[in-house]
């Protein structure tokens, strides 16, 4: 069920260089959200900025939602501006989920930037429910600076994991990117039993996009537009899809790679 | 208590009655299948829905939303799914909702607003009809609120909207209000083709053309480079229009144009509005229409007005 509500503030701090983490007391309306839906959150009850921004559910924890967010623009410095114990307007939980596997398979989660926070949601739900294949989930998260590598001691800390740390300045873990290693991880793999979990910036997609094809891996992605209502009626982040028009907001904003066009 | 109070916020357009004077607008509500889940619609004074064409239409290419200082730049471009498939999918749910029902029609000539009126005609449920004569929104294909001689939106030609309001007005007995735009010289000659025509009252406003560069890409920030401004930036251009057009011409208005609480809904019915229309309001605050609705029976209360239609036109100049 969605819920539009006003969330106390418990922790807005900066985690890394312009990344914050919100902690919302959203009194467990929000526990049985799935991983690769969204919130979308008011910035503040003024008209600057005038509309909500969309945010991925990074974490549900004993009745707190948390989301992770990165300065760009007014909507996100003003979000950044909240101290604690303020109250916030949230609504959601909103839009699809990226669908579990069927059987035992060898599971990629590829995270660029802040694409990190719907992946590691993703990431405690597989744990927490066992799902899939246990010993053989591996994680590529890669940032450009590495001062972006938010969460890493927490994914390190995480036994079922084999993680892959990328930086483009290559300052910390290995230098490149995450297709790069997905590439060479993948080349020594019996790629038939593989699927792909991947959240990020479009360019990382387009390039996701050719090895899956070269290789035959299905791959679910979490799409980004503007957003309008976040609930599919105002169609203002609609796409064209192989399958016809998708509201991000609602048919999405997990989609199968194939699905997608990528001009 | 109740039952008086419920009175005090009743109001009526023609032959239509409205449990209360707050509406939502076109294109900011879908066919209300979403907002259900969100809060009691039944609440509302009426639904203008997504404006149906005769055929389904795509809409525009992505991005279609963008925001500017107070407003919103939306170029949807008419998406939706034809009249057929609204008379078979959306509106045995819509007539379900206990409020004024009202659908919103778009066409590119006479004939396409005659066929979508006679094929309405045969369904129940429906209690007015809002013709969009002022989509901004399409430039590339000559298509709702467009001529097929030039670039003119219907709503920007006095004679133009005469003939398709007449056209409609001949096929039905059904409450008829014609949407007008903001992007006129002169929009008290409009709203009179609307009467000349026969409308039983008329919608003030659309959105106002407007557009947004990218200045690292130097190109538009919406795939159909112009749509329409919305939201607190217009809303004392349009409440300037729905003053002037009141002054002068004899129909009930349906106002909206940034409308974000009862303060401004109430600026709306003061100077000359019967009813307002909720839009991007909805989209910012899905709830924002049941608050305003609350808002205004409590200022009545508080203010000694027995009925919201002494409030109307109540502006004092």
């Amino acid at each position: 069920m969605i819920v539009q509500k006003q969330f106390k503030i418990l922790d807005n701090k900066k985690v890394a260089d312009n990344i914050y983490k919100m902690v919302l007391d959203s009194s467990s309306v929000y526990n049985k959200a799935l991983p690769g839906q969204f919130v979308h959150v008011r910035g503040n009850n003024s008209y600057k900025p005038l509309l909500r921004r969309p945010f991925s559910i990074y974490k549900i924890d004993s009745g707190n939602m948390s989301i992770l967010y990165k300065v760009v623009g007014e909507g996100t410095f003003c979000l950044s501006q909240h101290k604690n114990n303020e109250k916030i307007d949230v609504l959601g939980p909103l839009g699809n989920h990226f669908v579990m596997p069927e059987g035992k398979k060898k599971i990629f989660f590829i995270a660029g930037g802040m694409g990190i926070a719907p992946i590691s949601f993703l990431i405690d739900f597989f744990v927490e429910k066992k799902v899939g294949m246990m010993d053989n989930i591996k994680v590529i998260f890669g940032v450009r600076k590495s001062e972006e590598l938010i969460l890493k001691d927490d994914l390190k800390k995480n036994k079922y994991l084999d993680l892959h740390l990328l930086t483009e300045d290559g300052k910390e873990g290995k230098k490149g990117t995450t297709i790069e290693c997905f590439e060479n991880l993948i080349k020594k793999e019996d790629n038939s039993n593989c699927l792909v979990y991947a959240a990020g910036p479009i360019a990382m997609f387009r390039a996701l996009k050719k090895i899956c094809d070269f290789y035959g891996i299905p791959a679910q992605v979490t799409y980004e537009n503007f957003m309008g209502c976040g609930i599919g009626a105002c169609l203002g982040c609609v796409i064209n899809t192989k399958n016809g028009q998708k509201r991000v907001c609602k048919d999405g904003p997990v989609f199968h790679i194939d699905e997608l066009i990528w001009e | 208590m109740g039952m008086m109070n419920n009175d005090i916020l009743k109001t009526n357009i023609a032959e239509m009655g409205l449990k209360n004077p707050v509406l939502v607008s076109s294109g900011t509500f879908g066919y209300a299948e979403e907002y259900k889940e969100l809060f009691d619609v039944n609440k509302l004074g009426g639904i203008i829905t997504k404006t149906i064409t005769l055929k389904p239409k795509k809409g525009n290419a992505s991005p279609r939303i963008m925001e500017t200082p107070c407003g919103v730049i939306n170029s949807i471009g008419l998406q939706n799914p034809g009249v057929d498939d609204f008379i078979k999918n959306k509106m045995p749910k819509l007539k379900e909702i206990d409020t004024a029902i009202i659908v919103s029609i778009g066409g590119s000539d006479t004939e396409e607003f005659e066929e979508i009126v006679r094929r309405l005609e045969k369904v129940r449920g429906i209690d007015g009809l809002e013709i969009n004569l002022s989509c901004p929104n399409i430039i590339s294909e000559l298509v709702t609120g467009f001529t097929e001689e030039s670039n003119l939106l219907i709503a920007q030609d006095a004679y133009l909207t005469f003939e398709k309001v007449r056209a409609v007005r001949k096929l039905t007995k059904r409450t008829i209000i014609p949407k007008l735009s903001p992007n006129v010289t002169d929009m008290v000659s409009i709203a009179r083709s609307c009467y000349d025509a026969g409308a039983d009252a008329i919608s003030i406003a659309n959105t106002y053309s407007a557009m947004a560069i990218d200045i690292k890409t130097r190109k538009p920030f919406l795939g159909n480079i112009i749509g329409g401004l919305s939201g607190p930036a217009i809303k004392p251009l349009t409440l300037k229009f729905v003053w002037e057009v009141s002054q002068t011409i004899d129909l009930p208005i349906i106002a909206s144009g940034g409308i974000m609480n009862y303060k401004d809904a109430l600026e709306f019915i003061i100077a000359g509005a019967r009813a307002v229309a909720v839009g991007t309001g909805n989209i910012i605050d899905p709830k924002l229409s049941v608050e305003i609705i609350k808002e205004i029976e409590k200022y009545l209360n508080e203010n000694n007005i027995s009925s919201i239609k002494d409030l109307e036109g109540a502006i004092e100049t």
